[in-house]
This record gives C-alpha cells, structure tokens and sequence, in this order.
C-alpha cells in the first residue's frame, strides 16, 4: 500500500473523529434542546415523511435491480414504439398499471432509459403513474366523495398534462437524458451478471440483485432524506394559514396551491384528504392544481429526479409541467365544474 | 477491474448505514412505536423494511471483501466525487437514525396544531354535500322516523350510510363514548345529525387546545385529536369546542383530558360541535395519541357497538 492509499484512509477516518467528539459536546445540549417542542415536531415530520417513503423506494430499487438483471440492453430500445402518440400511450398505460408512488418510480425509470425507453416516454410515466392510477383515484374518491367530479377532473386534467408534456419533449429532447451512461464509461467492458443467462452460481446472482438495490437505494434514498429534511422544516415552521392567506386573489391561489403542492410533498394517496381541507379557502380549480402537480413534482421529487437525471432534463420538466397543470386546471374549473 | 482500498472502506460505511437503518426500522416494528409516524395502512408496509435492509447491508458488506473480479461491478452507480460531499450523504443517512434514537418519543401537540390549522369540524365530513343534503333531508322530515325505542336515522346522502348507522347505534347509548378507534366518525355522525344529538350526554379523551380565536375569558377551549391520514407529517389536527361551567379551572394548553358533559344545539353560527363540560378529568396522554381512519377498527368499533346494544 503506497502513501497516498495511506493518507486516503487517514482523511476518511478523520471527519467521523470529528463528527465522534462534536457528537460527545452536543450531546448533553441536545438533551436539552429535546424538550423543544419544535424540534420534536421537526424529528416526527422528518421520520413519518421518510419512514413512509422508505417501503416504496425499497421495492422501486428492487424492482429496478431485477429490472436491470433481466432485461437485456437496448432492448426497450428496439421495442419501445417509433410513434410518438403511441410510445406516449405506451407510457400513460404503464402507469396505470405500475400503482408504485414517485419515490418507488424513480429507480425504475432511470433503468428503463437506461434500457432504451426514450426521454419523452419516460417522463409521461413519470408524470401520469402517481396520479393516474387505481390506489389513487380511490384516495381521491373518498376524500371528495361528495364531489366525484373533483375525481375526475383530477385524472383528466393529469393526464392531459403528461400527455402534452410528452409531446412537447419527444419534440424537444433528443440526447439521453440520464446522467450517467454505461455508453460514456469507456475502458473497461460491461461484464454484467444476467440472471438467467450466464451460468453464474445462485449466491452471485443473490448478491448482485441486493448489491444493485442498495446501490439505487442509497442514491435515491439521499435525494429523499434532503427532501424530507426541507419539507419537515417548512411544516414545521411555516403556518398553512400564512401560506394561505397569500392566495387571496383567483390567479394568485392557482400560484399558491401548486407552491403548497410542491413544498409539502405529500404522497398521492393522502394528498387528497388535506386539499379538502382547503375547500372553503380555494375555489375547486385551485385544489384541483394542488392535486394533480403535488404528486408530480415536489420538494422530495425533483432532488431524487436529480439523482437519475441530467440537471437539464429536470429544470425542463419544472418548467413545463407547472404552466400546464395552470392550464388544464383553469379550463377545468371553467367549463366542467359548476 | 482493479479495485483500490478506498471504494471497498465506503462499501464498509455503506453496509453499516443500511444496517443500522435495518435495526432502527426494525425496532420500530418490534417495539410497536411505528404508530408515532404512520397510519396502519402504510405501517403494514413497513414490515418486510428490515428484512429487506438487512439483505442489503450484508451483500454490500460482501462487497468489501469480495475478490477483484467479482462479477458486479458498479459502474453505473457513481460514489460522489469529493470527500466533502461523500461525508454530506453518509451524514444525510446517519441522520434519521441520530433524530429517532437520540430524541425521545413525544406526541404531535398545540403548536403542530396551530402550525397545521386546527379544525372544529371533522375533516372526514364533505361539509358542503352532507351538511346541505341533512338539513334538507331534516326540514322534508325524512331524517327522523320513530321506530320503537331507538330512533331510525336515514342518510342523507349515499356516503353517509356509514355515518348514519352510526349515528343510530350511538343514540342509543345512554353516555356517548368516543372510542379512539372510531374517533372522527363518531364526531362525525354526531356533527352530521347536530340536531338530533343536542342535550345528549358525550365523553371524551383528547388534548386540550387553545385557539387564539376563542377562550378569552378562559372558560372555553378545545379538545381534539390527530387524525393521520398515511404518515404523521400529513396529520389534521380537529376536535370539539369545550365550555366551562363558571368557577371550574382551565385544564393546561396540551395537557390530556377526558370530558364529560352535554352536546349544546345552539352553537350560535359556529362550526362544529360544541359541549357543555361538566367533568374535565386530567388523564394520562394514551399510548396512541393519534386517532386513524382505519376500515379494520372501523368495523371492529361498530361490531362491538352492535354487541353491547343487543345485551343490553
């Protein structure tokens, strides 16, 4: 082992040294500190956002690595459909049909553009799966049971936002927008373990199962932490009704529930349930843009987005979807909401 | 591929993170304490967590052993480039472990409350549907049908059949008792036939909280609950208007209490409920404060509702 391996090990060593006796001095502070109502109301937000994200990130990354082992490269590629309108259809159905939430999606999707699946089509899944699904629309029914065109309107309005998101991509989006390709990794050839290919012994292919979903886990999973973490601090020290009270005008509360959607981060099941809190605040166009771009896009969401993709395709899809979502929601409360 | 020290040191920190992260959700599940953050319907997704983590931790600590030409390679996951920011993420995953062990267990109280809005109505109630279809239903005189002892309570609307049943089964009730696991239906139900309710005698266990808006001359209060949805950062705080009678003392902002006293008719243009307190009874803070709307509980709560009636 030469020198420099030596000091490497050394400056790894040392920050959790550090991070060890700043623990030990703030200890006792934080003990203190315990009885803070805040802080505690801080840890329980934290924790709940997180504990609760954690099962379908889990199953995503799994998915994901077993996803990556099965199918072959480019073969999404090959079979994804040419058409536009139909790989935007193609896209729309997966959706429905994968009821995962947005924290689950990310690990998969990144592997299926990694497999082929083109940029465009990603995002309709991104976008279309955690509104557009069985789980949720039965969420949304029974928080607005009263109200069953709220539902509705929900599951149009969504997939009118990602269906002409996709469009706009397919004819923007050329290059690949993951952030790292195996393409770009030149030197070394890309010897994977396919599950039922390669004569591997079962405890290999055990191993690079967990192994790959540990490695999407971990790397979605601190894009979710600094998601949590930013989320909590806002609930927890920002009042709703402050927030509310700024959308007082009829443009400015479309302005001010897709902020609040994207700041609280809920998850699309239960999102429902504290937009009908806001019914007599909010005219029903308003709650309905909180509904559709919350699961979209959020605090949580976009970071872990930035952890599979590029940082353009991501300032892309933050621009385009929230002037969509104004859009279909306004027409929405227009014409089909009495 | 040739592997330096370095990367397998990380795969070492890695697999501890996940371990620890495996242990800490696992004595969550052990100890029962998952409902401090979730509601049974996400909990029970918790469960295959640790396992899960665990798997993962132990082939990634594998991983540090493992000889060079291990087949996995890892390329396509990249470990951040600078130390500085490797530190950052190991210190992002150490955190959640560092908060829930270090910081002790305390219930969500009033200044989460005020934070999130508290409500006297109960959020699981349509206001604007149900409350026009009952008193619409309650003026044709549909509502209210004598039918032997207890009194037949129709639903005004479709959703509100459950709430109706309900409804019908408390009036019987000689006290009304909030059971926790039907916490905001029974107020619901109750909220639902206000009129029909009034001058009945309720009892209840919440914390006490008090609004900026109401209690100036200190007699008045309210005393609610939690109702989490899937997690308890999406909790809506809600409960009942407490009046004192002259003389009695004000229980303490966040201290638990049970109530027992009459449902008032006249809330005079307030929302919500509103009850004349004549017992208020500091208890201790139950060992699930938060209330759910839970079908299982649901059905259980009403089951035994059903059962006492008959005994009775």
């Amino acid at each position: 082992m030469n020198t420099t391996a030596v000091l490497k090990r050394f400056s790894l060593i040392l920050p959790f040294c550090v991070l060890a006796a700043c623990l030990v001095v703030i200890l006792p502070k934080l003990h203190n500190m315990a009885g803070n109502e805040y802080l505690s109301t801080f840890k329980i937000y934290f924790l709940s956002i997180f504990l609760e994200a954690v099962p379908f990130l889990l199953f995503g990354a799994l998915a994901s690595s077993l996803f990556h082992l099965l199918i072959p490269e480019d073969f999404l590629g090959r079979r994804w459909p040419k058409n536009p309108l139909a790989g935007i259809a193609a896209a729309c159905l997966l959706g429905a049909v994968f009821p995962i939430c947005e924290c689950g999606m990310i690990p998969l999707v990144k592997r299926m553009v990694q497999k082929g699946m083109p940029a465009y089509a990603a995002a309709v899944f991104l976008l279309s799966g955690p509104v557009v699904n069985p789980i949720v629309f039965g969420a949304t029914a029974i928080a607005f049971e009263g109200h069953p065109e709220m539902v509705y309107a929900r599951l149009g309005a969504a997939l009118f936002v990602a269906v002409s998101a996709g469009f706009i991509l397919s004819a923007a989006v050329r290059s690949n927008p993951l952030k790292h390709t195996l393409a770009g990794h030149s030197g070394h050839l890309h010897d994977e373990i396919k599950l039922f290919r390669r004569n591997y012994p079962l405890r290999r292919k055990t191993a690079a199962l967990f192994q790959h979903a540990a490695d999407d886990f971990l790397d979605a999973g601190k894009y979710l932490l600094l998601g949590c973490l930013l989320t909590a601090a806002l609930q927890t020290f920002v009042a709703r009704d402050t927030l509310a009270a700024a959308g007082a005008g009829p443009v400015s509360s479309y302005a001010l529930m897709m902020g609040l959607g994207f700041v609280l981060s809920l998850c699309s099941t239960s999102d429902a349930f504290v937009a009908s809190t806001f019914m007599h605040t909010f005219s029903h166009g308003a709650l309905l843009s909180f509904l559709v771009l919350g699961p979209m896009l959020d605090f949580k969401n976009v970071l872990m987005l930035l952890s599979a993709f590029k940082a353009r395709f991501v300032i892309a899809l933050v621009l385009i979807v929230p002037p969509l979502v104004f859009t279909a929601c306004f027409l929405v409360e227009r014409y089909f909401i009495t | 591929m040739n592997r330096s020290v370095s990367p397998r040191i990380h795969y070492g920190i890695q697999a501890a993170l996940l371990f620890g992260l495996a242990l800490f959700t696992g004595a969550l599940v052990k100890t029962n304490s998952l409902h401090d953050y979730l509601a049974p319907r996400t909990e029970k997704w918790m469960f295959w967590c640790p396992v899960l983590l665990g798997l993962m931790a132990v082939f990634t600590a594998y991983r540090t052993i493992a000889p060079d030409d291990d087949p996995v390679c890892g390329c396509s996951h990249e470990a951040p480039k600078s130390l500085l920011s490797k530190m950052f993420v190991y210190g992002l995953f150490i955190l959640p472990l560092g908060l829930g062990i270090l910081l002790p267990d305390r219930a969500l109280g009033s200044s989460a409350a005020a934070a999130k809005g508290f409500s006297y109505t109960v959020p699981l109630l349509d206001e604007h549907v149900s409350k026009d279809l009952a008193s619409s239903a309650f003026q044709s005189g549909l509502l209210r049908q004598e039918s032997g002892p207890g009194k037949a309570f129709l639903a005004p609307g479709n959703k509100n059949t459950e709430l109706a049943q309900l409804a019908e089964l408390l009036y019987a009730e000689p006290v009304i008792e909030v059971n926790p696991d039907i916490y905001a239906e029974t107020l619901a139900a109750i909220e639902l036939f206000k009129q029909e309710f009034a001058g009945r005698t309720i009892a209840l266990t919440g914390f006490v909280y008090k609004d900026k808006s109401i209690g100036q001359n200190g007699q008045e209060f309210a005393v609610g609950r939690f109702l989490v949805l899937c997690c308890t950062a999406d909790a809506l705080p809600f409960g009942v208007s407490i009046q004192l009678p002259a003389g009695m003392a004000s229980p303490e902002q966040d201290a638990w209490v049970r109530v027992t006293g009459t449902l008032k008719a006249d809330t005079g243009g307030q929302e919500g409920l509103i009850i004349d307190a004549a017992r208020v009874v500091q208890v201790n803070q139950p060992a699930v404060p938060y209330v759910y709307s839970d079908e299982n509980s649901h059905a259980d709560a009403v089951s035994a509702l059903i059962q006492k009636e008959n005994a009775q």
